[in-house]
């Protein structure tokens, strides 16, 4: 068995929208998606590129999801989780 | 005299210290948006008189949302600031801390919450914190008050930062990870039980039913205690202490005419009757105190309770996806359920929703279909006689309008329904004292507009009526209110007074001897046709003239067709 360097795995794990996520699956956030405002107001809300993320509920026919980012719970439409993308854990 | 801006992210309990900081009568709560419009306060500080200013929370200094905007300004204005940080999210609180820095005023930083940090493992050197920020850094616990007094006197020492100046986000995020790194360590822990319970009122298969048994239990506890308090306080004190001695008292000082019909009505002391009397001293008392009142203690003291242990946000979350298909998001629960207490305050709410067409669509649907307290009070209290039943088809009927209404809505009107993006802020046990105090505030400011209203209310029937004014207006309203709604005509004084106040107007319907089933369409057309004053006022201005053109014509067109379709379904043709 060959140990890969850490940037290997980063790589083997491809990026996928946040939506992609089930409850209770740990996750790395890679990009926040469109919109500079958007962004901005994600980052100070405490979702930013890097931090680890779970998925605490999911609300059913396209409905919010609730993420937990380091203690902090937010709420967040499915068209923006969407554009959010993650690499599972 | 010099003011202090009170500034912070939203939910780190930026107003509990400025209540703290002035004893003032403010209200706080878990809810993100509440706080839109600013409070302000004054403080004496070392002698020195300083205003005190409760900016609106936000999460930075490049807004998004017009309460931010509103931050901003009071950000330049300020000649102090007093940044409410909260310690257990330090890293996402420190991006708005250096932004304030950035601008050079003179700055103290509260470190609320510290009390929680400990438990949740959370480790914070707060004098490394001031030496990097370079501005002082008090620690405080705003719900229990200590560090009050240090952060006051620090207001004082309170100096631009030394440390900081302007930079670009990029460089501001690098910043925020170097001080995080240098102040603070994160001991790992697992999750509470209280914690893992939390999550489950958010799920939907768990949380949906917690939240309708919620619901159920409020309106059951308002009902029960709200009728308790009526039949075992309000009415004996009427019947028995004050009737007896009002009508003795006023047939002593003035026993006949004009006067005297005014501030009894039909009253006599062998037939005391607060509900039909129409005397300014006897229904004009009796409707606001003796049958509003208890219902209006019972539903804020609720209402706080919800509001303080942080159910709101969540409950936004499980109704999103249908407030979704009505044009809005599932923030717009908060100004509904605010409107079924009061539709004025439920109107101001509607600014936690970011465009135009979802305020629109909330404010009408509010408008039409959510009853206030007063309105509920007197619709139990004449309904509920004939059984539960009537009380529950002008719900349900209300309920079906809310929703027809909120698709059409959705579609007709032009504009943008972004989707929602809030924060759920963790459980919270309410404060004993903060939740009575509010539930008073509330009720106090009920009485200190109701009181006045229906007592002008009653002067206008009574003029109405003596005038003649009344039986040209029935004749020319007949054939609307007989022919088409099958009511009898005397419901036009009502549907008159029902502009001025909606729970006096409903108990105009009690002399006309109406059946339940013409009460029904009675009580459901008094909701729908127009708003009382106070709230036409406030729509108005939230709306503009156009808009509420618009919503009017709605109101007028939506009660037609259900007082018809309600007339052939409960009466027949």
């Amino acid at each position: 068995m060959v140990e890969k360097r850490v940037g290997d795995m980063d790589r083997d794990r491809e990026a996928v929208p946040l939506t992609a996520l089930l409850p209770g699956e740990w996750a790395k956030v890679v990009a926040l998606g469109a919109g500079g405002g958007r962004q901005r107001h994600l980052r100070t809300m405490g979702l930013r590129e890097g931090k680890i993320v779970k998925i605490v509920a999911t609300q059913p026919a396209s409905g919010p999801l609730v993420l937990e980012v380091e203690g902090t719970q937010i709420a967040i439409g499915r068209g923006m989780a969407r554009q959010i993308l993650i690499q599972k854990l | 005299m010099k003011q202090i801006a009170l500034m912070g992210c939203p939910n780190v309990g930026k107003s509990v210290v400025f209540s703290r900081l002035t004893g003032v009568n403010v209200i706080s709560s878990n809810y993100p948006g509440t706080t839109v419009d600013f409070i302000k306060g004054s403080t004496v500080i070392g002698g020195e008189k300083f205003e005190l200013i409760d900016v609106p929370g936000t999460y930075s200094l490049e807004p998004v949302s017009k309460a931010e905007m509103v931050a901003q300004t009071m950000l330049h204005e300020g000649d102090i600031v007093i940044n409410v940080v909260d310690a257990t999210h330090l890293e996402r609180n420190l991006y708005l801390t250096l932004e304030i820095l950035e601008t050079k005023k003179p700055t103290v930083i509260a470190l609320n919450m510290w009390d929680e940090t400990r438990h949740l493992g959370i480790d914070i050197n707060a004098a490394n914190l001031e030496a990097l920020l370079g501005v002082p850094v008090v620690t405080t616990c705003a719900i229990c008050g200590t560090g009050i007094k240090e952060l006051a006197s620090a207001v004082s020492e309170a100096v631009p930062s030394r440390t900081i100046t302007p930079m670009s986000e990029e460089e501001r995020w690098l910043k925020v990870g170097e001080i995080i790194r240098d102040v603070q360590v994160v001991h790992h822990r697992h999750h509470t039980l209280w914690e893992r319970f939390a999550d489950t009122t958010m799920r939907p298969t768990t949380g949906i039913p917690l939240a309708i048994l919620a619901i159920l239990l409020m309106f059951l506890f308002i009902i029960r205690i709200g009728n308790a308090i009526i039949g075992y306080l309000m009415d004996p004190l009427f019947y028995t202490c004050y009737g007896p001695w009002i009508v003795r008292a006023v047939n002593t000082f003035v026993p006949t005419g004009l006067l005297h019909d005014l501030l009894l009505g039909t009253s006599t002391i062998e037939s005391l009757d607060f509900e039909q009397s129409l005397g300014i001293l006897t229904t004009g008392l009796y409707v606001p105190f003796g049958m509003v009142l208890p219902f209006i203690i019972t539903f804020y003291f609720m209402l706080s309770l919800f509001e303080d242990s942080g159910y709101l946000p969540r409950l936004a979350v499980l109704v999103d996806t249908g407030l979704h298909k009505l044009g809005m998001h599932g923030s717009a629960i908060v100004p509904t359920i605010l409107g079924c207490g009061c539709n004025v305050p439920g109107a101001l709410a509607t600014r936690i929703l970011e465009t135009e067409k979802q305020r629109f669509i909330a404010m009408t649907l509010m408008a039409i279909t959510v009853p206030c307290m007063a309105q509920s009070a007197m619709i139990f209290a004449i309904l509920g006689r004939y059984g539960m039943k009537w009380i529950l088809i002008v719900y349900a009927t209300l309920l079906v309008v809310y929703i027809i209404l909120g698709l059409v809505l959705k579609r007709i009107v032009r504009g943008e329904s972004p989707e929602l993006l809030l924060e759920v802020p963790p459980y919270r046990r309410p404060d004993a004292r903060t939740v009575l105090k509010k539930t008073w505030s509330r009720a106090y400011g009920f009485l200190a507009e109701a009181v006045p209203f229906v007592i002008l209310g009653i002067l206008i029937v009574n003029l109405l009526f003596l005038s003649g004014m009344i039986r040209i207006l029935s004749r020319v309203f007949a054939p609307l209110l007989t022919t088409v709604l099958g009511l009898p005509e005397g419901a036009i004084a009502a549907l008159i007074l029902g502009v001025l106040r909606k729970d006096i107007a409903i108990g105009m319907l009690l002399p006309l001897g109406m059946t339940p089933q013409q009460l029904t369409v009675s009580c459901l057309i008094l909701t729908m046709y127009f708003p009382c004053i106070a709230t036409f006022v406030v729509l108005f201005r939230e709306l503009g003239s156009r808009a509420m053109l618009k919503a009017t014509g709605l109101m007028i067109l939506v009660s037609l067709t259900v007082g018809i379709l309600m007339r052939v379904l409960l009466m027949g043709i």
